[in-house]
């Protein structure tokens, strides 16, 4: 078994957050931008009881599907779905923990791309979410405001003059827009300034979480920075201080590149990057966290000219794939945490050494 | 107690053994101080994120779920959440309890955003939903209390003709 060759599809799809492409792509992954919404009369999703919260999905999903909305949506009903395939569509951003894990009626509908998903009976009635491939506020902004104002068409959210649009939780109110772009800061965590980074971040309102969101840690040396704030401001004033914040840490961190790229530090961080490589390239067993500090140093390389290979697009490719959830539903099944180390490291050999 | 084998000066408290096949070939024994720069042991603990206002209010929800239940706190009469619920649970039940916990909500509202007030779009007109169901009417019936308490009859008479509506629509189901 160990050593198998892993099939994978030649059409396989990152989705549209991890294409690897767009603005400041050397930094920046993607953009999100989601609106949080509840229906007028009907009880917050968590309050509800579950016949009531099945009848809100029913006329939600109708809503989704009826001809005329500018995003052609499918709809997942996630109660329906296994185990495996909540977690991979978890890992894949289109739907949150608080979906995958909750046990009232609930659904998704996204988009081909994978740029559009709105989930419905979430902590919100309705989330809706758009990406974008690298920074790109403006673009995520227009077609989620898009997407929202037709829906404002077609359903009444509760709203009111004093605290906007309300939502479950009073840190959402107001806009009920969270703006997030996704950063790879190896710089600022190799050079060790990562702390007073996020701490600058968070000065100017920013929330600062890991690859997964709250609570998720920033393995693979990724980093989501968006809005804190919600009411009190226009959505102009929040996208440009989220993109004004942006801006900063990706000027700091090539500053931060370019500096562990000469003088003295360079041939530590070229052993550091080479050894990655080597690891990516021979390992046998690779644990989730060691695969992606890896995949983050080879990363770095390839985006600073150092490496020609791996390109990123397989970079992305290995990053998504060795999530367990992805990982076990490529193999076929649940396997062992020891049986997807081994996997792991398999899958990652083979898309390194196919380039 | 064992001393430092590294600085000789403070005593032990972390041992680090180097096995081989099952047996000991190495074995050293360090200060905190000498951990920390040998890189063994985390050097900081993690920065405190709570702000102390939050940290009240932790502590406001300890002593309050601790003790008995105040019968006299408010409630939402739309979705009967009561004001301790939504403290420990930092969740609003409904759209009404903005207005049934509005008094425990401003200072929230101003720690998080800095502001108690919305600034941005506003939704336009879109038919109503369907109705949920027994909640709507009990709501609406809550309301036509209300309005003839406060003798507005114009207001409980559009409120009656909907609990009418209502009514029928549930009938006929």
């Amino acid at each position: 078994m160990s050593g198998d060759r892993i099939p994978i599809p030649g059409d396989y799809s990152v989705g549209e957050w991890l294409r690897g492409e767009g603005d400041d792509a050397d930094v920046a992954v993607c953009t999100r931008v989601r609106f949080a919404r509840n229906v007028q009369d009907y009880r917050f999703s968590t309050s509800m009881p579950n016949e009531e919260a099945a009848k809100l999905t029913e006329f939600l999903v109708a809503q989704l599907t009826q001809p005329g909305l500018r995003e052609e949506l499918r709809v997942r009903q996630v109660s329906e779905l296994a185990e495996l395939e909540r977690r991979e569509l978890l890992e894949r951003h289109l739907i949150s923990r608080e979906l995958a894990t909750a046990e009232r009626p609930r659904a998704v509908a996204v988009n081909d791309r994978e740029s559009v998903s709105v989930m419905v009976n979430e902590e919100d009635h309705i989330r809706t979410q758009v990406f974008a491939c690298g920074h790109d506020i403006p673009e995520a902004y227009r077609r989620a405001e898009a997407l929202d104002e037709q829906l404002m068409e077609r359903v009444q959210f509760a709203f009111n003059e004093e605290f906007g649009f309300l939502t479950a939780c009073p840190t959402n109110a107001g806009t009920g827009l969270r703006v997030s772009v996704m950063l790879h800061l190896p710089g600022l965590v190799w050079a060790e300034e990562i702390e007073k980074a996020t701490t600058a971040a968070q000065k100017t309102n920013m929330a600062v979480r890991g690859l997964y969101g709250e609570g998720s840690r920033a393995t693979g040396d990724f980093y989501q920075v968006s809005n804190q704030i919600t009411l009190g401001r226009t959505e102009d004033q929040i996208t440009g201080d989220v993109s004004s914040a942006v801006r900063s840490l990706v000027a700091w961190e090539r500053k931060i590149r370019g500096a562990l790229l000469s003088g003295e530090p360079r041939s530590r961080t070229l052993d550091r990057i080479y050894r990655a490589l080597g690891t990516l390239e021979r390992a046998h067993v690779l644990a989730t966290e060691e695969a992606l500090g890896c995949l983050s140093a080879v990363r770095f390389g390839v985006r600073q000219g150092l490496l020609a290979a791996p390109s990123i697009a397989k970079l992305n490719l290995a990053l998504l794939l060795s999530q367990p959830a992805h990982l076990q539903r490529l193999c076929g099944g649940p396997l062992s945490a020891a049986e997807r180390d081994e996997r792991r490291a398999t899958l990652i050999r083979q898309l390194v050494a196919d380039d | 107690m064992q001393y430092c084998t590294a600085c000789n000066k403070a005593h032990a408290t972390v041992h680090v053994l180097d096995l081989q096949d099952g047996s000991i070939v190495e074995q050293k024994h360090l200060c905190a101080s000498c951990a920390e720069n040998a890189g063994l042991i985390a050097q900081k603990v993690p920065p405190l994120t709570l702000h102390h206002a939050e940290m009240l209010d932790l502590i406001g929800n300890i002593k309050l779920t601790g003790g008995s239940r105040r019968t006299d706190e408010p409630t939402c009469p739309a979705c009967e959440l009561s004001a301790t619920e939504f403290r420990s649970r930092g969740r609003m039940g409904c759209a009404r309890c903005y207005e049934v916990f509005k008094p425990s909500l401003l200072p929230l509202l101003e720690r998080v955003h800095d502001a108690t007030s919305h600034r941005g779009r506003a939704p336009g007109r879109a038919p109503p939903p369907p109705p949920p169901g027994d909640h709507r009417l009990r709501d609406l019936r809550q309301r036509l209390d209300d309005a003839v308490d406060a003798e507005d009859y114009e207001e409980a008479a559009k409120l009656r003709d909907e609990i009418r509506e209502l009514g029928d629509a549930g009938a006929q189901q």
